[in-house]
């Protein structure tokens, strides 16, 4: 009792100096509060974002065994256009073997079947411009330009003529209905016989599907004095050779992936049964089979291809020379050359709406898809399938797709009228081309030789490929079967080169970005291709990949971990394929480089993201060792703090303790009533401190528990005892006589002569080398704990960030970061402060004399600043090898960024502890001079 | 119940600086008898603080041996050296009063745990009361002058009834009137007692006071037995003439 009214008595009397360690010892508190909270909170935080987002649509890919780039294997990764190559390599043995192991869920098969191209023809009704009673004439072109325009290419051209005289087809007297190839038509102008629309003179057709002979399509003419329909002679026809994915996927397996059954817009799903039927089909002389396989149409494509048709109206003398001699190529070129009056009709057709309108658009009970399936319709039909390969890169830090040449020979048509022999195609197939093509075209290679066979799609349902099972964005897997991947420009020039909009599919096959599927078709509809039948290839492995999910998965824990890579092992044991582990993965950026293209594209650098396989695992690593260190330095920082703090209050009890022991208090004694009173201030300090800490956390972000507010109380007292009975236990050795000296008696060695406040600092200071390494560790801890703190952000940053989760996650981490920087700094202040403090006090007996001899304010203030000097130069060099070397062996790396921070760090602390030191010097204008000379 | 004090080939020396040694005690042997009063007289620097030091515990000699009472300092340690020192009062040349704690406190202090003791607070203002300082007790020790501060370290030395009363300069800083006081106070307590008093000082007029005078100089004490006389025949009365 008597300890605790003296301990109480002392501190109330002793207010100053008790004001002084409590306030560190709140300060530290608070700090430490505030920064667990912050610490924890960002753990949790981080740890919940990863645990939000770490569940993609798969948990396992499993592809054809050396499928997978070396690249994808050395570096973790999985591209992510791993299907657009992959045409097989599976088997329905292998998909059956996983189905078969433990833990499997779902496996999702999907087989790339390939790609035919749709013709849509865009139509221009011309009949209103073709004006005049007289004869007319106009003239179009069309343009193709991909890619946010930057390629272009020439399009089709031809014209139109109307005229007022009758058009007399060659040996009839009429144009006869229904025909679709105009022969070359005479009509009399002047007495004269014209031939406005010849025939294209034959042997004169296109070496390649790009020959710009193959893009005049001459005229179309009509007359007035005609009676029977003529639209078709006044309307412009462009063909865009669109092309469709074709991909199989098990109805079921999809559905419980991702839920392709409730993508659904209209019409039915796929369902397990179905699969495909043969249909004998016969028209004219060439009799077939048609392969009818129910399909599901995707609503929208995201492709990037337009198609300009201008019409212009040409001048009397242009109308007056065509015709004159049967010769197209005649016409073609008074026709290019000639100046145009007017354009009459500007019109660009996007391919993405085209898809819309001339396919998807249609109900699908249209007859366009239900109806009699007859050959030579525009229905959904193919009798050719492409197979683009691989895109393969050069290697590099940027990824370069190396270029392939164009083999002609693959675009050749077994439908001669065509294209004069070959197949339509998008004009960007001209285009620069990382994929070469394989064809097949249908042929029975029986005996019959029939010609006649074609696989048809029987449209039952859509889909909408934007409403498939959105999975987090941050850990997204890539989902081809939907959606193509999102490649945007690297740069500012690229991101100019795209408008600013991601690149999209251009309609090239051999091109760098594939479409995602247009057509959907049952699995077991795949048996409807062999090595005899349908485009005679060998289906024996038609899938290319299979998605796996696991079950049972709750998280990031170990045991699911265990699972999935159990699941994994046994996968990989059954089939011998490719397996990899994309669960806990994470879209990363990588950089691909495309050249400058053959239709004007200028070199542009795109980020496509790959998946970096296992960084949520890595993540929650990072974070919980993160946590850890800056916990543990939090800890140190606010324990030394705390230590000098009360080691300072007891520092100048000194006197007092040693007086007591003159006295005759034991030792014990001595230390109770010590340790009751920093128990006093310790509490007091802690519960100030807690309080505190409530809007300082909320201000930092963090989220404040307070039962670990009030855990910190027992914690500060603690702390503040503990570390108070070193200096106690260290105060109670001395001799008494030792302590109750004044200390500048103690056996000081005289180093130089004071001479005034630079030389008397720098006596006070170098005279107790014990209490400059006892400054200098506080300023060195706060400099090495700020050092590490960057060297941990950095190494935090440099392991999370790259991927879109680490991304995200290195962003939510800064303000927490901040908080730390921020209260590490202040505790490694309050802790030089108080060293200093303690210093001032000690030899306040030498400042009253000093004072009372006359020196100014100015000099003593100077004393103690270069006092700081001293402490701040030799406490950042603590601190820069201390800080250094523990980065160095924490993180493994010392990069540059960090060791300009360190140095910054070191500045910035000398001059923090020069700054505070102006606090204490404050002090010593209240220091009661005469009392002090007079007591002491 | 006074102690005796003797002192064998005391030797204290301080480094100092340069290097160099102080001999502050140089082969001290000394017999202090019980219940007698001892003056240590000798110039500044001489070492008598650093004896009075040395009987009191509060610092060690380098060599020598002090026995007290029968009982050989150097053996004490821990409990032992807390329960002797508690047994001495020591008047401190610079007073040390405790700054944080009030002058009642600063008397108390001695007495924190002896619970035998009964009436403690009692005693400790009876005996501020007796230095003239009872209607002061709860000022502070840097609110009193030289001269009171040094009457409250005589009351605290005084207030646990010590066998030995080691008092450095306990004039001092006093008047002569308030020096005749508080030697009285001494000799009061010294009779009612039996204390030992050891009093270092310059104050020819305490040594004057003393049974026996030794003279300190450069750390030797030599012991003159005649220089009582010889005070009393320089003050001109006779030898306990300060005491009235
Ligand atoms: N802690 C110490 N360190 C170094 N030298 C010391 C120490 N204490 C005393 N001395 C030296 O020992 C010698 C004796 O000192 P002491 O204090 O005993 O003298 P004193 O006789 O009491 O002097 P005064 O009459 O001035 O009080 C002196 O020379 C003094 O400088
Ligand atoms: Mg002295």
């Amino acid at each position: 009792m008597d300890l605790v009214r003296l301990a109480w008595s002392r501190l109330r009397h002793d207010g100053r100096r008790s004001l002084a360690t409590f306030l560190a010892v709140a300060i530290a508190v608070t700090s430490f509060i505030v920064l667990a909270a912050s610490t924890y909170t960002q753990q949790l935080r981080l740890s919940e974002t990863v645990d939000q987002n770490f569940r993609a649509a798969y948990d396992i890919l499993v592809r054809p065994a050396g499928s997978s780039l070396g690249l994808e294997k050395s570096e973790g990764l999985v591209r992510p256009n791993y299907l657009s190559g992959t045409y097989g390599g599976l088997t329905l043995d292998q998909l059956a073997a996983i189905r078969a192991v433990e833990g499997v869920e779902v496996a999702a098969p999907i087989a790339m079947v390939g790609y035919y191209y749709q013709v849509l023809p865009i139509t221009i009704d011309a009949a209103d411009l073709l004006q005049g009673d007289g004869r007319s004439l106009l003239r179009w072109s069309g343009t193709i330009s991909a890619r946010n325009a930057t390629a272009t290419a020439p399009g089709p051209s031809g014209y139109l003529y109307r005229t007022n005289n009758l058009l007399v087809y060659p040996g009839e007297q009429t144009i006869p209905l229904g025909t679709t190839v105009l022969p070359g038509v005479t009509e009399t102008v002047d007495g004269q016989d014209r031939h406005p629309c010849p025939w294209p003179v034959s042997g004169h057709g296109p070496e390649s599907p790009f020959d710009p002979a193959g893009l005049w399509e001459g005229g179309r003419c009509s007359s007035t004095q005609e009676t029977h329909d003529q639209s078709m002679f006044e309307q412009v026809t462009v063909r865009v050779a669109y092309p469709m994915l074709v991909a199989a996927i098990d109805p079921e397996a999809e559905a419980a992936l991702v839920g392709l059954d409730s993508a659904i817009t209209e019409g039915r799903y796929l369902t397990g049964q179905d699969t495909y039927s043969r249909q004998d089909v016969k028209e004219g002389d060439s009799p077939g089979q048609a392969d009818v396989v129910p399909a599901l149409l995707a609503i929208s494509q995201d492709v990037d291809y337009q198609t300009r048709i201008r019409i212009e109206s040409l001048p009397q003398q242009v109308i007056d020379q065509l015709g004159r001699t049967v010769d197209d190529d005649l016409n073609r070129t008074l026709i290019e050359r000639a100046t145009p009056t007017a354009t009459v009709s500007d019109t660009v057709v996007d391919a993405a709406s085209l898809y819309k309108d001339a396919i998807a658009s249609r109900s699908v009970d249209d007859p366009w898809y239900s109806g009699a399936i007859s050959m030579g319709s525009d229905q959904l039909r193919t009798t050719m399938l492409w197979r683009p390969s691989d895109v393969t890169y050069q290697a590099g830090a940027t990824l370069q797709p190396v270029v392939v040449g164009i083999d002609t020979d693959q675009w050749r048509s077994r439908n001669i009228s065509a294209n004069n022999g070959f197949e339509v195609l998008p004009f960007t197939t001209q285009d620069t081309n990382y994929r070469t093509m394989t064809s097949y075209s249908v042929g029975r290679s029986d005996a019959s030789g029939s010609e006649g066979d074609f696989l048809h799609f029987d449209m039952v349902g859509k889909f909408d490929p934007a409403a498939i099972d959105e999975f987090s964005k941050l850990s997204a897997v890539p989902l081809e079967t939907y959606t193509s991947p999102e490649v945007i420009g690297a740069d500012d020039a690229s991101r100019a080169a795209l408008g600013d909009q991601p690149m999209r599919s251009d309609l090239n096959l051999g091109g760098y970005l594939q479409q995602a599927p247009s057509l959907l078709i049952p699995i077991a509809g795949l048996s409807m291709f062999s090595p005899d039948r349908l485009f005679k290839y060998d289906n024996a492995a038609p899938l290319s990949a299979v998605r796996v999910r696991v079950g049972d998965i709750t998280g990031l824990d170990q045991n699911s971990r265990t699972r999935i890579e159990q699941v994994a092992t046994d996968i990989e044991a059954a089939t011998g394929a490719d397996v990899d582990i994309t669960i806990g993965s994470s879209p990363e950026q990588l950089q691909v480089a495309l050249p400058a293209t053959t239709l004007g594209s200028p070199a542009i650098t795109l980020t496509e993201p790959w998946t970096r396989k296992g960084i949520a695992y890595r993540l929650i690593g990072a974070i919980d060792a993160k946590s850890f260190l800056l916990f543990g330095l939090i800890l140190l920082s606010a324990g030394l703090t705390v230590a000098i703090s009360a080691g300072a209050g007891v520092q100048h009890r000194r006197r007092e303790l040693g007086i007591l022991a003159a006295l005759g208090w034991t030792s014990t004694r001595r230390t109770t009533s010590l340790l009751t009173e920093l128990g006093i201030l310790g509490c007091a300090a802690g519960i100030v401190g807690a309080l505190a800490s409530w809007p300082l956390s909320v201000a930092a972000g963090a989220d404040f528990d307070w039962l670990r507010a009030v855990v910190a109380i027992p914690v500060a007292i603690a702390l503040t005892t503990v570390a108070g009975s070193v200096a106690a236990v260290r105060a109670g050795r001395l001799q008494p006589v030792e302590a109750i000296k004044p200390p500048e008696l103690g056996g000081g060695r005289r180093l130089f002569r004071v001479r005034g406040g630079l030389t008397l600092g720098l006596q006070r200071i170098l005279r107790r080398p014990g209490r400059l390494l006892l400054a200098a560790t506080a300023l060195g801890l706060a400099t090495a704990s700020l050092i590490l703190l960057t060297g941990l952000v950095q190494s935090f940053r440099g392991q999370v960030i790259g991927t879109l989760l680490g991304d995200t996650i290195a962003i939510q981490v800064r303000p927490q970061d901040l908080v730390a920087a921020v209260f590490l700094a202040i505790l490694g202040i309050t802790a030089t402060v108080m060293v200093l403090y303690m210093n001032i006090t000690e030899d306040a007996r030498t400042y009253a004399t000093l004072q009372a001899a006359g020196w100014g304010r100015a000099r003593l203030t100077t004393s103690i600043t270069s006092q700081a000097a001293i402490i701040g130069l030799a406490g950042t060099t603590l601190g820069l090898i201390g800080g250094l070397s523990v980065t160095g062996w924490l993180t493994g790396t010392l990069p540059h960024p960090v060791l300009t921070d360190a140095a910054n760090i070191a500045i910035g602390g000398i001059a923090a502890a020069v700054l505070a030191s102006l606090v204490p010097a404050a002090s010593l204008r209240r220091i009661p001079t005469a009392r002090i000379l007079a007591t002491e | 119940m006074g102690v005796s004090v003797v002192l064998r080939q005391v030797t204290k020396t301080y480094r100092v600086g340069d290097g160099s040694r102080v001999w502050a005690a140089d082969s001290v042997s000394l017999d202090i008898a019980a219940g007698s009063r001892t003056a240590l007289v000798g110039p500044s620097g001489s070492g008598k603080s650093t004896l009075l030091h040395l009987i009191g515990a509060i610092d060690h000699p380098d060599s020598g041996t002090i026995t007290v009472d029968g009982q050989v300092l150097g053996d004490l340690a821990g409990a032992g050296l807390a329960r002797y020192r508690a047994g001495v009062g020591f008047v401190f040349q610079q007073f040390h009063l405790v700054p944080g704690l009030s002058l009642l406190d600063n008397v108390y202090a001695p007495m924190v745990g002896r619970r035998r003791l009964v009436n403690r607070r009692g005693r400790a203002l009876a005996m501020l009361d007796a230095v003239g300082l009872a209607d002061r007790h709860r000022a502070l020790p840097s609110q009193l002058s030289g001269g009171q501060q040094q009457r409250v370290a005589i009351a605290r030395a005084l207030v646990g009834r010590p066998g030995l009363l080691l008092a450095d300069e306990p004039t001092g800083n006093l008047d002569s009137a308030t020096a005749v006081e508080i030697l009285d106070l001494l000799t009061r307590l010294q009779q009612e007692f039996d204390t030992t008093v050891v009093i270092a000082t310059h104050d020819p007029g305490v040594a004057a006071s003393c049974d026996d005078i030794f003279r300190v100089a450069d750390g030797s004490v030599t012991a003159d037995p005649d220089a009582p006389d010889r005070l009393a025949a320089l003050l001109g009365g006779p030898r306990r003439a300060v005491e009235g």
